[in-house]
């Protein structure tokens, strides 16, 4: 990452393709901090096909031709690898095409946000984001001047393991809290609305905003999606030789 | 003078061109997996994935640098849209897909094969077609009938594995390691390829499909015993492995060339053109050279370098879609399949 000094973002695109279905990806395209628009993909799961026709629609409507893209603010994970190729491939596309700067966005950080538009905004949160084989993507995450900051990296853990570790105070989301709506009961912490819980692409600008400001600008060549987890050959193979 | 930049994501290699007029290529850049696979003794699709999106842009950036053009120099971008695996090809189509309308050009879907089928013909003043065109790889073994560089049918393909798959699971059973094509050809070279009757799946009668699943389970039974799938290997001598591997590629090379004959004759055509990974087989490549030679038809395989995957075929026949106004859209996404 490198340190600038503090910029005004003129043009800037914000790319949340992080989803699975039946969650949907969107796009935000900002000017100096403000939001212009937000599409959602029509098709759940479908951001190969959607999202550019989303993209291009959202810049003619508000006559913004490709080459004033100064910055891409992309959700970078984790989440579904599919999904994070698309949007990454296009922020680092977008980097060779026109020169526009990227920022990455870890995406529980983009879930975290949402929690600003609970009735009573909790101080702090547990964001759990389903990771398949009875595992999430989870981290916590402290509210500081109307933005959750996360205290550490996300991880990949049981549910139960990783709840049983937060504050009692905190409060629980994300479609982790769908999927364990057993484990996550059995903690006893408030749980938020299940309308927060995917992750949206005005938070990504949000986020991207701030970080853009200060300069904290991505070599495209570091922008790659935080998987987390190892493919599953890799993991096989590696038990293999440690029989 | 029409300039088509080339983007090939859909399996091990990243690769990019600059080509101009369907012919000329003024660059050829490809990034190879083959050491992120090789100790899984095959492609694994989510290995692929996550390297396409590391090097694609970096890619198509030297690309167009060796080709010493700029983005006001380039008339469409066409990419590989099918056949292939689907998280590698998305890669390559967003990636497409971005340069197109950040730079407004028009964007070409290509299907892989069929640019494969293509490829004997990059370069060449006068094109063979018609023809009966085999392209053969790891990924895709079929026959062709080829009018035109937008003229392309299909008579048959495999109904399991394909040919390069085999040699890549073959290669495994006899620890020769991967990729199985030249291993296996390297090992044949000392070895009687009449030393073991593999069999060869000729299927129904008249039929121009082709099965490779057989032969290699023959293999691992060959070498470990019927019904064993380990513990064979080791009593095998060097001369062993030889004659297995010399045997099992003479039953493929068989197969290949005697359905290759079939489909001219059914067809009528006097030109027969190869393309894909496993035309680099010089056996395969004399084989068929020679039945063509005793028949009195003409034979084409592609340049060395068009037989792997690469964005030159991709851009040669990306040039002939752009021209005949075949473009696709914005909401284009990668398939699987081989054909629409």
């Amino acid at each position: 990452m490198t340190q600038e000094k503090p910029l005004a973002i003129d043009l800037a695109l914000a790319l949340e393709t992080s989803s699975s279905p039946p969650e949907v990806g969107s796009v935000t395209l900002g000017r100096r901090g403000s939001v212009l628009a937000t599409r959602a993909f029509s098709q759940p799961g479908a951001h190969a096909a959607d999202m550019f026709p989303a993209i291009d629609m959202m810049c003619r409507d508000h006559g913004v031709a490709p080459d004033a893209l100064a910055a891409v603010y992309v959700s970078i994970g984790p989440g579904s690898f599919t999904g994070l190729r698309i949007g990454i491939t296009a922020a680092r596309m977008l980097a060779l095409a026109v020169g526009a700067r990227i920022v990455g966005i870890p995406s529980l950080d983009v879930i975290a946000q949402n929690a600003s538009d609970a009735e009573d905004p909790p101080a702090r949160v547990a964001v759990i984001r389903d990771a398949g084989r009875g595992r999430v993507y989870a981290a916590s995450f402290e509210r500081a001047d109307g933005v959750y900051m996360a205290h550490a990296q996300a991880v990949e853990s049981e549910p139960s393991a990783f709840l049983a570790a937060q504050d009692r105070g905190c409060a629980v989301l994300g479609d982790g809290t769908s999927k364990y709506v057993d484990v996550v009961a059995a903690t006893g912490l408030a749980v938020l609305s299940e309308a927060l819980f995917a992750p949206r692409s005005e938070a990504v600008f949000r986020l991207g905003e701030l970080k853009a400001v200060r300069g904290e600008f991505c070599e495209p060549r570091d922008v790659i999606p935080t998987y987390v987890r190892r493919p599953d050959a890799e993991e096989k193979w590696q038990q293999r030789q440690e029989r | 003078m029409t300039t088509i930049l080339g983007i090939e994501t859909s399996c091990d290699e990243t690769a990019a061109a600059v080509v101009v007029d369907g012919t000329e290529a003024r660059s050829s850049v490809v990034a190879s997996q083959i050491d992120l696979h090789r100790k899984y003794g095959g492609v694994v699709p989510e290995i692929a994935s996550r390297a396409h999106i590391e090097k694609l842009d970096s890619v198509v950036q030297e690309a167009m640098g060796q080709a010493g053009c700029g983005r006001h120099d380039i008339d469409a971008i066409a990419v590989t849209s099918r056949p292939g695996l689907v998280g590698s090809l998305l890669i390559g189509v967003t990636g497409a897909k971005t340069l197109c309308w950040a730079w407004g050009k028009p964007l070409v879907a290509v299907n892989h094969v069929c640019a494969h089928a293509n490829s004997a013909a990059i370069g060449m003043e006068q094109p063979p077609w018609p023809a009966v065109a085999l392209v053969v790889s790891g990924g895709h073994t079929s026959l062709y009938r080829v009018d035109g560089p937008l003229e392309i049918e299909s008579l048959g393909a495999t109904t399991d594995d394909a040919a390069g798959e085999a040699f890549d699971k073959v290669s495994t059973i006899l620890g020769l390691g991967y990729p199985g094509g030249p291993r296996i050809e390297k090992a044949a070279r000392d070895g009687n390829p009449k030393a073991v009757d593999f069999p060869r799946s000729m299927l129904k009668p008249g039929s121009l499909d082709f099965s490779f699943s057989g032969i290699k389970t023959a293999v691992l039974y060959h070498v470990h015993g019927p019904g064993r799938t380990s513990g064979g290997l080791d009593k095998l001598s060097p001369t062993e492995v030889a004659d297995i591997a010399a045997s099992f590629q003479q039953a493929v090379v068989d197969v290949l060339v005697k359905k290759t004959m079939l489909a001219v004759k059914q067809t009528g055509v006097a030109n027969v053109v190869l393309g894909g990974g496993v035309a680099a087989n010089s056996v395969l490549r004399a084989q068929l050279l020679e039945a063509c030679r005793r028949r009195k038809f003409g034979f084409h395989a592609a340049e060395w370098a068009y037989c792997t995957d690469n964005a030159v075929m991709i851009a040669a026949l990306g040039y002939h879609q752009f021209v005949a106004g075949d473009l696709a859209a914005l909401d284009l996404d990668a398939r699987a399949a081989a054909m629409k």
